[in-house]
């Protein structure tokens, strides 16, 4: 019985890397950024979804697509104005304004919200409790579940079956042969940027049952995110789900039978192993160097 | 023009050497000084890696942390003398780095950054629940003053020029290793590692040896921090602290020698400066860092030679 729960727990968690995880991703593939502050977007997400909830008196649904709408403009912004002027091949400069942006992003959290770790009301995410023979489990974990899992089915609809997604994946393929193809290529790239945004939003609301909404919450969060887009192999999408839920599962499992002290390491470890054995990930192509 | 930057040079020794009297021995300033030197050590090694060589690494707390413990625990727990600890902690460091270097030789940009800032947290997170080694979270207390001979490093101003003089010696070190044929090894790896093979310049060989000389000055600062503070947290050594250093080196101008001062002195500087601010002050040194990389995505070096030493300088050049 408690292995059916660890493994929901599991499910649950690896369900919100994966929506990290796939930000990166379609980050990656769009513009060819490493984006540091994947984890601070859906820190914001998360504040958002606590004025929607406490201040708009939104439910789980509305506040969901308003917090996803609202972070989604802000990654405009943040796209057009700090990301683009900066050559795609200084890569260190480009990392520095992701984290000049992660840092901007906190600090107004510290201002808007206050310092201290919030939580969202328990009755945000309510519904009738499953029972199963000897435990009862909560709404919130399947909640989170089938949430994430419609977004990520959504995604790759609109990836796989509209024009506007195949436009994505031309200019994710080769940006010079989309643009003689006649694809608006920079609108499509701000696109990719909002619609990864709106991810880390959705997952920042997500998140509220597992853990507190707090101004650092998204920097480890955020790390573990790219574990679970490089396990997946980074720039693929359905290889980012399967590693977040692959990672969600590793860190559950490797928290209660080997060391719950060590159940952050677990990510870092394995994606460690992953770029030295399977550089490429589970799922994926990239680029290596022959020694 | 060679003889002007001379003359510039010898002031700024002459003032660092005056700042203690210069400020009436202020304890704050002292302190900052201080840090200054150690994050401008620090800098130095990643500007060394990333800027010479090209090998980005956004976990360089990890190794200022090893350096930093091996050094308390030496000098702690076993009794070392100072320079025994110091010496031991640069050389374990140095260990370190060329594992990490063999692990990594085979990635490059973004997954290289990726890989560093995973071995950042691992070493973050060890020192945290490795309690009988590092103290774990309530940190590692009582780390003995540095001390060569009879002479105790027990002040601030005596600990200032302690730090002052392994600054400089970094400086001077740094240069001539960068302007030797190590140094444009390094460059010619980053510029173009297939050019560099068919030259002769094996491109395995020198990643490994900027990984380790990296390793070093980092392990130098890290056990200088510990004989400084004398007591150590693991939380200190976190990501963003990691991030504040790969800053430094960015925003000063990588791969110049004199990019890490300039980069050490600006944002531990505006980060002081910027305290009155209090809520607004992380949102403006953020806003400060985020439009320096637009408008000089080269570092602050860059710009200054082009506005200022227009005429072909040799002082702040970028080599």
């Amino acid at each position: 019985m408690l292995l059916l729960y660890e493994l929901l727990a599991g499910l649950s968690a690896g369900c919100i890397y994966a929506l990290v995880a796939l930000g990166y991703s379609l980050i990656f593939a769009s513009i060819r950024l490493l984006h540091f502050a994947q984890g601070d977007l859906l820190m914001i997400g998360g504040f958002f979804a606590l004025t929607m909830v406490l201040t708009f008196k939104l439910g789980l649904y509305t506040g969901i697509i308003a917090v996803m709408l609202i972070v989604g403009m802000v990654g405009f912004f943040i796209e057009r104005f700090a990301y683009r002027p900066i050559p795609q091949r200084m890569i260190g400069a480009r990392i520095m304004s992701t984290l000049g942006i992660g840092l901007i992003l906190r600090n107004m959290a510290i201002i808007l919200w206050g310092p201290q770790p919030r939580g969202l009301p328990p009755p945000v995410f309510s519904g009738p409790p499953i029972h199963l023979p000897g435990m009862v489990i909560p709404p919130a974990y399947y909640l989170i579940l089938i949430i994430s899992v419609a977004i990520m089915i959504l995604l790759t609809l609109f990836l796989g079956k509209t024009k506007l997604g195949l436009a994505m994946r031309t200019t994710a393929h080769d940006q010079s042969l989309a643009e003689l193809m006649g694809i608006e290529t920079s609108w499509v790239m701000s696109l990719s940027f909002m619609i990864a945004a709106a991810m880390a939003a959705a997952a920042g609301m997500l998140v509220a049952p597992i853990t507190f909404i707090s101004q650092g919450m998204g920097f480890r969060l955020g790390v573990k995110g790219f574990a679970a887009a490089i396990l997946g192999g980074f720039g693929n999408i359905p290889g980012s789900m399967i590693g977040g839920i692959v990672l969600g599962l590793v860190e559950t499992f490797g928290g209660s039978f080997i060391s719950s002290g060590y159940k952050d390491c677990f990510a870092f470890v394995l994606l460690i192993l992953v770029l030295i054995f399977r550089p490429s990930g589970l799922l994926g192509k990239a680029p290596i160097e022959k020694v | 023009m060679k003889g002007y930057s001379g003359v510039l040079k010898i002031v700024a020794v002459v003032l660092l050497l005056l700042l203690p009297p210069l400020t009436g021995q202020n304890y704050y300033f002292l302190h900052v000084s201080i840090m200054v030197g150690i994050f401008f050590i620090l800098a130095q090694g990643l500007n060394i890696l990333f800027g010479y060589a090209g090998q980005i690494s956004i976990g360089h707390a990890a190794f200022y942390a090893i350096g930093a413990y091996t050094s308390a625990i030496l000098a702690g727990t076993l009794s070392f003398p100072f320079w025994a600890a110091m010496l031991v902690a640069i050389l374990f460091t140095g260990f370190i780095g060329f594992l990490l270097g063999l692990t990594c030789l085979r990635l490059r940009g973004e997954y290289l950054a990726l890989t560093t800032v995973a071995f950042g947290e691992i070493v973050q997170i060890v020192l945290t629940q490795w309690e009988e080694l590092s103290g774990g979270p309530e940190g590692f207390l009582n780390i003995p003053y540095a001390r060569i001979g009879p002479f105790s490093f027990d002040t601030p101003v005596r600990f200032y020029y302690l730090a002052l003089c392994l600054a400089l010696l970094i400086l001077i070190l740094t240069r001539n290793l960068t302007a030797s044929k190590l140094g444009r090894s390094f460059r010619s790896i980053r510029d173009d590692p297939l050019a560099a093979d068919i030259l002769g310049v094996n491109p395995t060989k020198y990643k490994l040896i900027a990984f380790i000389l990296s390793a070093f000055y980092a392990g130098l600062a890290g056990s200088l921090y510990a004989h400084f503070t004398r007591a150590l947290l693991p939380d200190y050594f976190n990501l963003p602290l990691s991030v504040l250093i790969f800053m430094m080196v960015m925003l000063g101008g990588m791969g110049s020698l004199y990019g890490p001062v300039i980069g050490a002195l600006l944002l531990t500087a505006s980060f002081e400066l910027l305290r009155s601010l209090e809520d607004y002050q992380m949102v403006i040194y953020g806003l400060i860092i985020l439009l320096i990389t637009i408008f000089a995505p080269e570092g602050l070096v860059g710009i200054i030679n082009k506005k200022i030493f227009q005429k072909g300088s040799t002082i702040l050049r970028r080599t």
